[in-house]
């Protein structure tokens, strides 16, 4: 599943524009349009680097493995390039993660394709090709089956997916706060759990310091550097088992000399999560507002940037809900979000003594990785009076009760004396 | 004769002042209950405690989320599998109604706060209402002063906060309020005879029914008083009417509780209440003939009347009783009377440690110094004795004896403790601080004693006792309310107390005890009262607070790695928990109405694996969850609370399971070596030290909480496995396996499967000879 595509000119920074034109009728293959930054004249050559990121594209071999277990994926492609022009040369490099690699495997038909040797490993990395040229294959008639390559190789890290992600960021003007509260739905995407899990082979590995590298214990999240007053609670309660290490104070030495860091949060779930487990839970924290907004004195607007997410390493997040809450009576509003998302909704958000309601924005996004942590930057207009709506509001409230009770009090309710 | 010149002031600014002051103080006295219950929220977290508020925060979820009516029908097919169990028709539902209507307030106002919050601080909340109950009530049985003293012992004695505090959300938490203010409105009513209190009161009586089981000691208390009073010839028009509207009112008030029912009319606890209104209305008619017949035709008729009157009730209700039209006293009932009732013959009820009688020191624990003033203030209501003063001496009759019957019921004893305790203290203050002396000090002869203390120095500190002694008497004497020494004016009083320094002793004295009694409620609170019990707290070597999560940690992964119907078989303390934070179908929970399937998870625990095997696969148990507490050393498992599984199992299998197969010959509990057969052989064994020995790597296992050594060869186990077990070994959580495929038992598909031959026999030299 393609979640990021970025194409460059090599030798060149910058990236160029890539516009995607949907499911081809005939071909059935999924069309992009690169445009170049000026024609190309004829005859003249250029080398474009095209740079996608796959999700969930392999898959753990054996499906189920015991506790002490190393584990083994297998990823399968295409041995041969979906393109609608002419192919002189291509060949297909893969990199594992260890040199522990089990077996590759090429189809005959890709074999004979081959110029020289078809399958080559050194180390980690395993070379298919090259191959000799090929006619397009973005084609109506083209089948892919018989040019499949496949690789079995050890995992030794983490395979950890963030099935379901909901931020929210809720915005006070008044605190000087951004609070900012991620709601996360963790599963173990490891091997699953052969036979039941035992607490004590867990412990003696763990004693051992010989424990499955795939068995996530616990999880650190990289909070902005001025988060503070961080939370960690699922569906029963406090999770007591976190760390919170803030980032050093911008003044201190140690800022001086380590030059700007994140805050972390070290997250322990409240039981190892073993291949196929689940986990769920809720983190948050504060942040100045200072640290995100902007007074942008010459239009007399605040700018505000809020991350899209909080990427936890090399962990794919398959469904994100970000929701921006707005200070109450913010007006004149403009939204940009860091990529195109899916959907985006508009809705109004009720908390503590809020009269109107806050504007809220949902952006909905599926298939992220690390390098979708980008901004999304929001624009508004707080008027005074909005700012002063809720304590003239709680002030008016508690004068009618109070002048309700002098009232009562002074009046005099008996039938007959 | 004054001893110390007072500034005067206008007595408007005086009761001003008062005014103001006692509205400064109740409002302190209610920071003061609200944040001392704050510990475990403080300590811990905002958490809901224990075992039965977990079962009321998931009802009151279920009525937050999907509104009254949803909840009133509320069926739960989780509880109780395969039963299941009508939740709107078998709860006192008050509990989860006050939190609903919170909640939407607040919502309403703007205020989302999560249900969870407004069910952890209902608690200490309603403990602010109470103080303010207590002090209305005491200021009626004397005055404001021991009003507030009420107030404030209430607020904070620990008696009263071992149920109410934050995270402790439990019926209790709002019923000792009802109960108060409702004998607060009992009283009004009786000292006015109005209707509109009587009602009043039998509105607030209605709201208690709807709230806590407790609400038969108010339908006992009230016509007790009533019927003591009649007793006393004190009947009059006030307490006709009050009764009248109140028992007409709250009785069918209190029938349209669905779990009541038919209850107030039908069952031998509700008959006091029924004959003391007929005996109201009989008295009230005989009244009103005398007033209009001669005297002597007048006492030939009442002989005949009230004896046809008294048969014919008695024999109604008699015959009622037999043809069981009325219910015979309860079970739960009879323990009340008999302490040992509940032992023989409901197990399950004596099973529950706050069903035990008190220990004596509980008493002292509970309240304190209040356990000490408690009778002085109960004499002092005999000087006066007027309706409330005889309501508060029956209630501390009824009270005193049903807080050393059980351990639970010391909560009914706390309020009238703190009002005869504030009574008595009180009392002492007035004395003591009172600036005027006695005007005639000769008439008592006092004097002497008073003088020699003042020319002779030296024996100053003899003096001082003996004077104390006078003083005391002194007091006693003048422990008539100070409404008698204000009535007589501030010179000439007769009784009273001579020279500061007595004054200075005695008042510095009740400080110094009133200090005691705070520090120590502090401590109690924070030390015994304060903790969740589903978190537990230990002290790391170097002190700091080590938190043990395990009850959560297993609970949180069955509700993230088990499938959503999967059924967990535990003993039933456990099954709310299960329901509420594993959201999970359990066998059995807390609301332990049928005896049959505690049984049953009894008998599962204490056989053998292959006995309860077919058990277990006919409920549908997919896991069985244990509590061990043998790593490190929590006495509450499920080890110590094995005997009453077999006892509760045998009351329904006699035949089958045994409490004695389960002592060595010796009569001893233990797990060693010297277990018996029985016990080595029951599930709940295998279960909880399945594998125990392989943690300490070849030393022998070693049993925390038994203080045992356990046997080199561990427990093993076929039938079920092993699926989770949590970090310091608490909650062990087992899967029941499925039937084996190839038809085999599953101890030999087991054996097989690790590797064991069977014995070579006949069906395999029947297979060579084929071969051959």
């Amino acid at each position: 599943m393609t979640s990021w595509m970025q194409v460059k000119v090599k030798g060149l920074t910058g990236s160029l524009e890539v516009e995607p034109l949907g499911q081809n009728a005939e071909s059935l293959a999924y069309v992009y349009a690169i445009n170049l930054a000026k024609p190309l004249p004829k005859g003249e050559y250029l080398t474009i680097l095209v740079d996608t990121i796959q999700l969930h594209a392999s898959y753990p071999k054996p499906a189920y493995a015991s506790q002490t277990d190393s584990h083994f994926r297998v990823y399968e492609a295409d041995g041969l390039l979906l393109s609608p022009y002419e192919t002189t040369s291509q060949r297909l490099r893969f990199k594992a993660p260890t040199p522990s690699i089990r077996s590759y495997h090429i189809s005959h038909t890709l074999e004979d394709l081959a110029k020289e040797e078809p399958v080559v490993k050194s180390g980690a990395t395993v070379t298919f090709g090259p191959f000799k040229s090929q006619p397009p294959t973005a084609t109506k008639g083209f089948n892919r089956t018989p040019y499949r390559v496949s690789v079995d190789f050890e995992m030794n890290i983490p395979s950890l997916t963030v099935v379901s992600l909901n931020r929210s960021v809720e915005v006070s003007h008044w605190g000087a706060n951004m609070n900012t509260q991620d709601d996360y739905m963790l599963r173990n995407d490891a091997p699953e759990l052969k036979g039941q899990f035992s607490r004590l082979d867990f412990q003696m590995a763990q004693h051992a310091r010989r424990m499955s590298p795939v068995i996530i214990s616990a999880v650190t999240l990289q909070l902005p550097s001025g988060a503070q007053n961080p939370y960690y609670f699922d569906l029963v309660g406090n999770v007591s088992t976190s760390a919170f290490r803030p980032a050093a104070k911008p003044s201190s030495e140690r800022a001086a000399r380590l030059g700007p860091q994140n805050a972390q949060l070290d997250l322990k779930p409240r039981y190892p999560l073993m291949g196929g487990w689940n986990y769920t839970f809720t983190v948050g924290w504060d942040a100045p507002l200072g640290d995100s907004a902007h007074w942008d004195e010459k239009n007399g607007r605040w700018i505000l940037a809020v991350p899209f997410m909080t990427p936890l390493p090399s962990t794919p997040v398959d469904k994100a809900e970000v929701r921006v809450i707005l200070p109450e009576g913010a007006t004149d509003i403009t939204v940009h979000p860091p990529f195109d998302v899916s959907l985006m909704e508009r809705s109004t958000h009720i908390t503590y003594l809020d009269t109107i309601g806050r504007p809220a924005f949902t952006f909905h996004a599926e298939n992220l990785t690390e390098v979708h942590d980008g901004l999304i930057y929001i624009t508004y207009k707080v008027p005074l009076a909005a700012h002063l709506q809720k304590p003239l509001a709680v002030g008016i409230a508690s004068l009618i009760v109070f002048s309700v009770m002098w009232t009562l009090k002074r009046v005099d309710m008996t039938i007959h004396k | 004769m004054t001893i110390l010149k007072l500034p005067t002031f206008a007595p408007s600014t005086l009761t001003n002042a008062a005014s103001l002051i006692r509205i400064l103080a109740l409002a302190f006295i209610a920071g003061a209950a609200i944040s001392s219950r704050l510990f475990a929220v403080i300590n811990f977290e905002s958490i809901i405690h224990e075992f039965d508020p977990w079962f009321n925060y998931r009802a009151t979820r279920v009525l937050a989320s999907q509104g009254f009516t949803e909840f009133w029908n509320w069926f739960d097919p989780t509880a109780w599998y395969p039963l299941g169990r009508v939740v709107g028709g078998t709860i006192y539902p008050g509990l989860m109604a006050t939190s609903g209507v919170i909640y939407n307030i607040l919502h309403a106002l703007h205020l989302p706060v999560d249900i969870r919050n407004v069910c952890v601080l209902l608690a200490p909340g309603f403990s602010g209402l109470t103080a303010w109950a207590t002090y209305m009530l005491t200021k009626e049985l004397k005055d404001e002063s021991a009003g507030l003293l009420a107030a404030i012992f209430i607020g904070i004695a620990p008696g009263y906060i071992s149920r109410s505090v934050a995270g402790s959300y439990d019926n209790e938490a709002i019923a000792i309020f009802l109960l108060m203010i409702t004998f607060y409105i009992w009283i009004r009513a009786l000292k006015d005879g109005s209707v509109l209190y009587g009602t009043l009161a039998a509105v607030f009586y209605f709201y208690m029914v709807a709230a806590w089981g407790g609400y038969a000691f108010i339908t006992n208390m009230i016509p007790l008083h009533a019927f003591v009073l009649l007793l006393m010839g004190r009947f009059s028009h006030r307490l006709y009417s009050a009764y009248s509207a109140w028992y007409a009112v709250g009785t069918l008030a209190s029938m349209q509780v669905p779990f009541v029912g038919f209850q107030p009319v039908l069952t031998s606890e509700h008959m006091a209440a029924l004959g003391v209104f007929g005996l109201l209305q009989l008295v009230a008619f005989v009244e009103t003939i005398r007033n209009l017949l001669a005297s002597k035709q007048f006492q030939l008729m009442l002989r005949w009347f009230l004896i046809a009157a008294g048969v014919a009730g008695g024999l109604i209700i008699v015959g009622l009783t037999v043809t069981k039209t009325i219910a015979p006293w309860t079970g739960r009932f009879y323990s009340l009377w008999d302490t040992g009732y509940a032992k023989k013959y409901i197990p399950i009820i004596a099973s529950v440690s706050e069903h035990q009688p008190t220990a004596w020191p509980a008493f002292f624990m509970d309240l304190h110094m209040l356990i000490f003033l408690f009778p002085a203030g109960v004499v002092l209501c005999f000087k006066e004795l007027r309706e409330e003063h005889v309501f508060v001496i029956i209630y501390s009759v009824m009270a005193s004896y049903f807080a050393g019957v059980m351990v639970r019921l010391m909560l009914t004893l706390t309020p009238v403790v703190c009002m005869t305790a504030a009574i008595a203290l009180s009392s002492l203050l007035d004395t003591y601080l009172n600036v005027d002396e006695p005007a005639n000090p000769d008439a008592n002869g006092v004097k002497e004693t008073a003088t020699s203390g003042a020319e002779t120095p030296v024996d100053g500190t003899i003096s001082k006792k003996k004077k104390k002694g006078v003083a005391a008497a002194a007091a006693a004497a003048a422990v008539t309310p100070s409404i008698a020494t204000k009535a007589k004016g501030r010179s000439s009083a007769e009784n009273g107390i001579f020279g500061i320094d007595t004054r200075i002793l005695v008042i510095g004295n009740a400080i110094f005890m009133l200090v005691m009694f705070v520090l120590h409620c502090t401590w109690v609170t924070s030390t015994a009262y304060s903790s969740p019990s589903v978190v537990l707290a230990s002290r790391r070597p170097d002190g700091s607070q080590n938190i043990i999560d395990d009850f959560r940690e297993a609970y949180y992964w069955l509700r993230q790695n088990t499938p959503q119907d999967s059924v967990v078989m535990s003993w039933w303390d456990y099954g709310y928990q299960i329901a509420g934070m594993a959201d999970r179908p359990t066998l059995v929970d807390n609301n332990t109405w049928n005896n049959t399937h505690i049984a049953t998870v009894g008998k599962a625990m204490s056989s053998p694996e292959e006995i309860s095997y077919p058990i277990l696969r006919k409920h549908d148990v997919d896991y069985i969850l244990v509590i061990f507490g043998g790593l490190i050393g929590y006495s509450g498992d499920d080890v110590n609370k094995f005997l009453w599984m077999v006892r509760i199992a045998q009351g329904v299998w006699p035949d089958e399971i045994k409490e004695s197969n389960y002592f060595t010959p010796r009569g001893e509990y233990k797990v060693d070596d010297q277990a018996s057969e029985a016990m080595k052989n029951s599930l709940m064994y295998k279960m909880s030290y399945y594998r125990f020995n392989d943690l300490f790597s070849g030393a022998p296992a070693f049993d925390r909480v038994r203080n045992q050594q356990m046997p080199k060869e561990g427990p093993k186990l076929d039938y079920i496995e092993e699926a989770f077990t949590s970090e310091n070994w608490i909650v062990r959580i087992y899967k029941v396996k499925k039937e084996d495929p190839l038809g085999r038992d599953l101890k030999t598909a087991h054996a097989f499967d690790g590797g064991k031959r069977r014995k070579p026999s006949k069906p395999i030299s029947r297979r060579k000879a084929l071969a051959a």
